[in-house]
């Protein structure tokens, strides 16, 4: 089942932000800081690679996440990571108002691409690269706002469940009063994960363990144990978002079509040939 | 005795010029250590997810580039990984054998994997031909990651009295566990220790290390003695550089206490691969 070699896997992480860093010839990272479990991991790793060479921008939108922001700010002072702190707050009203949208899942969608504007703003300014928070769970479920909090160079966590990044954030030393919060993607008051989806973490994360990771059909996950409409509900939810997965869909016309035909990898440079 | 050496490096996405100049100084440093025979991961002088940039990275066998490599061949053996542009008009993922100031051996991939995050056969043609090298430290056999996986090719380099395995590879971390480590090495080193024993030879498996967008390769090269002991191993991820004094007089005294080889039946063996295969396949 569900394990993790916290060990291997924090060198891995770690390796790999240096890796990114040197081949997009980035000065530093910037990354969204919302006090939750995701965010923070993220924050422990950055700060061990990069040292001062990342910065935390917390972004907090209305009253209710007065808590989260306490908590944002604690885990940057205790890390010593740069941060700035900036209230979302009258750019979102004012459009609200404008626009009439009561709407909260429209609302926190909005906010969520408002603090990916503000993220990569300071990308700019600094000459970072965007480190995503999202974990391998949100993603497969597209739990999460496309082009919001989901907009990103990489998704550090995007290939641990959000039961191994709680495993691993024990192991990172990751503080007590973080671990025990109730996840939430702080979209309007009182949200919480697990209630939205209608499933908790642990269940879901065993679900989609044996549908990707051991490629089990949705009878045997249910001959396991697990209530057929919940494991199908799962299934069909990983399919329906996986336009949030992937780059914009291109009607091909040529004879090489981006993300068809015309295979890079990002990293790769044209170099001068050797038989010059 | 001779010194076998490991070369586990991160090659630059693409990027020949500056692989070859870490070639060159890892076989000088090599030298000065007073090592034999040096071994080069798989594509090190590519990198490996060429994708749509593979004919841009080849290079055919007589090209001027390789021709420090030969230079510097006179005073060391080693293999090294490239993308060759065959006369054929094909491109192979291959292993050149350089010695005494010359292209010795070039092995071929057999075996392209492509399934997955494997796309070889996507992008590559198949090698046809797994043939043992004469060198000056024993006779060597090389195989590249996949190939030396199918039991039938080392049992080829077997068949011909190979001495020495230089094995290299570009092998994607993946399947990380609580116990186990990550799967993928475990169950590499199971094979090299059975496969060393077994047939009485020396290995050096250059992995390399480093990453290719999210892909992270594994390093831990490793290099083995005659009775299947694990004598050297190489950093997780990182680069690295292994050496180790091998004597092949021990594989004189393996022969002697336990004469696996020369109890082979290399005629009833041909004579019942003549068969295999000719049942007609069920489609």
């Amino acid at each position: 089942m569900i394990n993790l070699n916290c060990e291997l896997t924090k060198k891995l992480l770690i390796n790999f932000i240096l890796d990114q860093k040197q081949k997009t010839g980035a000065e530093s990272m910037v990354f969204g800081l919302s006090g939750g479990l995701d965010s923070t991991v993220t924050a422990f790793l950055l700060k061990e690679a990069l040292g001062k060479n990342v910065l935390a921008l917390i972004l907090p939108y209305g009253d209710w996440t007065k808590k989260d922001v306490e908590d944002a700010l604690m885990i940057a002072r205790e890390l010593n990571l740069n941060y700035e702190i900036y209230s979302l707050d009258q750019l979102a009203v004012q459009y609200f108002e404008d626009m009439q949208v009561g709407d909260r899942l429209r609302q926190g969608n909005f906010v969520s691409r408002l603090r990916a504007n503000v993220v990569f703003d300071f990308s700019k300014k600094l000459k970072a690269i965007v480190a995503g928070s999202s974990n391998k769970t949100e993603l497969l479920m597209g739990y999460g706002t496309w082009y919001g909090d989901l907009a990103a160079s990489f998704y550090l966590l995007g290939d641990l469940y959000k039961t191994q990044v709680r495993i691993l954030a024990k192991y990172l030393g990751v503080p007590e009063s973080i671990l025990s919060k109730t996840p939430t993607a702080g979209l309007w008051p009182g949200q919480t994960d697990e209630d939205e989806m209608g499933i908790t973490y642990e269940e879901l994360d065993k679900i989609l363990y044996l549908l990707v990771d051991k490629r089990k059909r949705v009878e045997e996950v249910v001959n396991r144990g697990f209530a057929d409409n919940k494991v199908r509900k799962v299934v069909n939810q990983v399919f329906a978002s996986a336009f949030k997965r992937k780059i914009p869909t291109i009607p091909k016309l040529s004879q090489r079509t981006i993300g068809a035909d015309f295979l890079y990898l990002k990293e790769y440079r044209l170099r001068d040939s050797e038989e010059d | 005795m001779f010194k076998l050496g490991v070369a586990q490096i991160n090659p630059e996405l693409n990027d020949l010029k500056s692989n070859k100049e870490k070639h060159l100084s890892l076989l000088e440093r090599a030298i000065s250590e007073k090592v034999n025979v040096l071994v080069f991961p798989e594509l090190s002088l590519t990198g490996y997810y060429l994708l749509d940039g593979v004919a841009e990275a080849s290079l055919p066998l007589n090209s001027p580039f390789l021709n420090d490599f030969k230079k510097i061949s006179e005073k060391i053996s080693f293999s090294l990984g490239m993308i060759e542009k065959g006369t054929d008009y094909n491109p192979y993922i291959s292993q050149l054998f350089f010695e005494d100031g010359e292209i010795k051996g070039v092995h071929r991939k057999v075996y392209l994997p492509t399934h997955g995050i494997f796309e070889d056969l996507k992008y590559f043609a198949r090698g046809k031909k797994v043939e043992v090298i004469n060198s000056h430290h024993g006779k060597t056999g090389m195989l590249i990651c996949r190939d030396f996986m199918h039991l039938s090719l080392n049992l080829l380099l077997y068949l011909q009295g190979v001495n020495v395995l230089l094995l290299s590879s570009a092998i994607p971390v993946r399947g990380l566990d609580k116990e186990k480590g990550f799967s993928v090495k475990e169950s590499v080193e199971y094979l090299l220790r059975s496969l060393a024993n077994y047939l009485n030879v020396y290995i050096a498996f250059s992995s390399r290390g480093g990453f290719e967008e999210g892909i992270a390769f594994m390093g831990s090269s490793l290099i083995l003695n005659n009775y299947g002991y694990i004598v050297r191993e190489g950093v997780f991820l990182e680069e690295d550089f292994l050496t180790y004094p091998v004597n092949l007089e021990e594989i004189y005294k393996k022969n002697i206490t336990f004469p696996l080889l020369r109890g082979e039946d290399l005629l009833m063996i041909k004579e019942n691969m003549r068969f295999i295969g000719n049942d007609k396949p069920e489609l």
